[in-house]
């Protein structure tokens, strides 16, 4: 094996429950996430060489995966299934409040599943704990444009879910 | 629940079962062992189809031109020609399909407005194309009868004409809906990007 080969195997296992996250932001089902994982994977591989140490590896990542995500989602549009909420698996028990935690988090994933392609982006770098700098430079946004952009998310997200449960009661 | 405390938990989403991890150590050597883009075979297999369904045809009409004459030949030869034009639309239109941003390591939004001007010249592309075809269709409906003339009579050739304007009709309602609907999602998709 190479060592570009090793440098790659390394990176992967270090990011693959990184990766794993973002297809399933993007996708609805246990298939289309795996999909979505491994052609991130084969984007990432193809891209290797072109790494320069100009930016952080894990802003190189992140930029990979996400276009390819949102190119993906593009092609496969027809193809995705529905939503099913049965993918995401917490460390929770099983008692009712738990139960309960399930159920918030998945209507919290339905809603930002139907957020636009940036938005959805921006919320999953909120979410992999980035800074806003960090946001700023993946995406290329001004800091003070991601803040501004979370804090607006984060009212949307709310709506979305008491609009939910005033929709199923 | 809000944001924050999905924050809190949002690490522990991993897949359900360890071993089954869509990148596990297997499945990302066969991903560096992969030589071609299966895109490229996504977007070749229609092609071929199209391009064989096209020879057949051809190999179908020149056999049976020996046996066909006057009205049936030229229907025939209004549909090979149909087909001829639509190779050239579909490989073009495929490859605005499967076209992709050139460098994924650029800045999300950068990538963005690139796929959203991909977009739009895709949308312009089919549109000139369709008009380009109606009236390279629409002139074969004339020049086909006139080829053909020493076969026909006068009657024939109404007939012929008649036949060949419902045909480009109805094809062209086929693909000018497909388009649309085509359009739609594009523009649907792009309104949903930033």
């Amino acid at each position: 094996m190479s060592k570009k080969e090793e440098e790659y195997l390394k990176l992967m296992e270090d990011n693959q429950n990184r990766i794993y996250r973002i297809a399933s932001i993007y996708c609805n089902n246990r298939q289309d996430i795996k999909d979505l994982s491994q052609e991130i994977a084969y984007q990432v591989w193809k891209s290797f060489d072109s790494f320069r140490a100009e930016s952080e590896m894990s802003t190189w990542l992140y930029r990979i995966a996400l276009n390819t995500a949102i190119q993906f989602l593009k092609r496969e549009k027809r193809h995705l299934k529905p939503l099913s909420y049965q993918l995401y698996e917490f460390d929770t028990c099983s008692d009712e409040k738990s139960e309960n935690k399930d159920l918030e988090i998945k209507q919290l994933m339905h809603a930002i599943q139907g957020l636009k392609e940036l938005d959805k982006a921006i919320i999953l770098l909120y979410l992999e704990e980035k800074s806003h700098s960090e946001i700023a430079s993946i995406l290329n946004l001004s800091i003070t444009n991601v803040g501004t952009r979370i804090q607006r998310i984060k009212k949307k997200l709310k709506t979305t879910i008491t609009d939910q449960k005033h929709g199923s009661r | 629940m809000d944001l924050d405390k999905l924050k809190a938990n949002w690490k522990s989403i991993e897949p359900l079962q360890s071993d089954d991890h869509p990148l596990n150590q297997q499945s990302l050597k066969r991903v560096i062992g992969k030589k071609y883009d299966k895109t490229f075979f996504k977007m070749a297999i229609p092609e071929v189809l199209v391009a064989a369904l096209y020879l057949y045809l051809l190999v179908f009409i020149l056999v049976f031109n020996r046996y066909f004459t006057g009205i049936w030949l030229q229907v025939l030869a209004i549909m090979a020609i149909v087909l001829l034009l639509a190779i050239p639309i579909f490989s073009l239109t495929s490859f605005f399909r499967y076209y992709r941003t050139g460098k994924l390591a650029m800045p999300v939004v950068n990538a963005l407005e690139t796929l959203k001007k991909q977009g739009e010249l895709f949308m312009k592309t089919q549109y000139l194309l369709l008009v380009l075809n109606l009236i390279l269709m629409a002139d074969l409906i004339v020049l086909v009868p006139i080829v053909y003339s020493e076969n026909l009579d006068s009657i024939q050739k109404i007939v012929s004409i008649v036949i060949g304007v419902v045909i480009i009709t109805i094809l062209s309602i086929m693909i000018w809906r497909y388009y649309k609907k085509k359009i739609a999602r594009i523009n649907e998709y792009a309104q949903n990007m930033v």
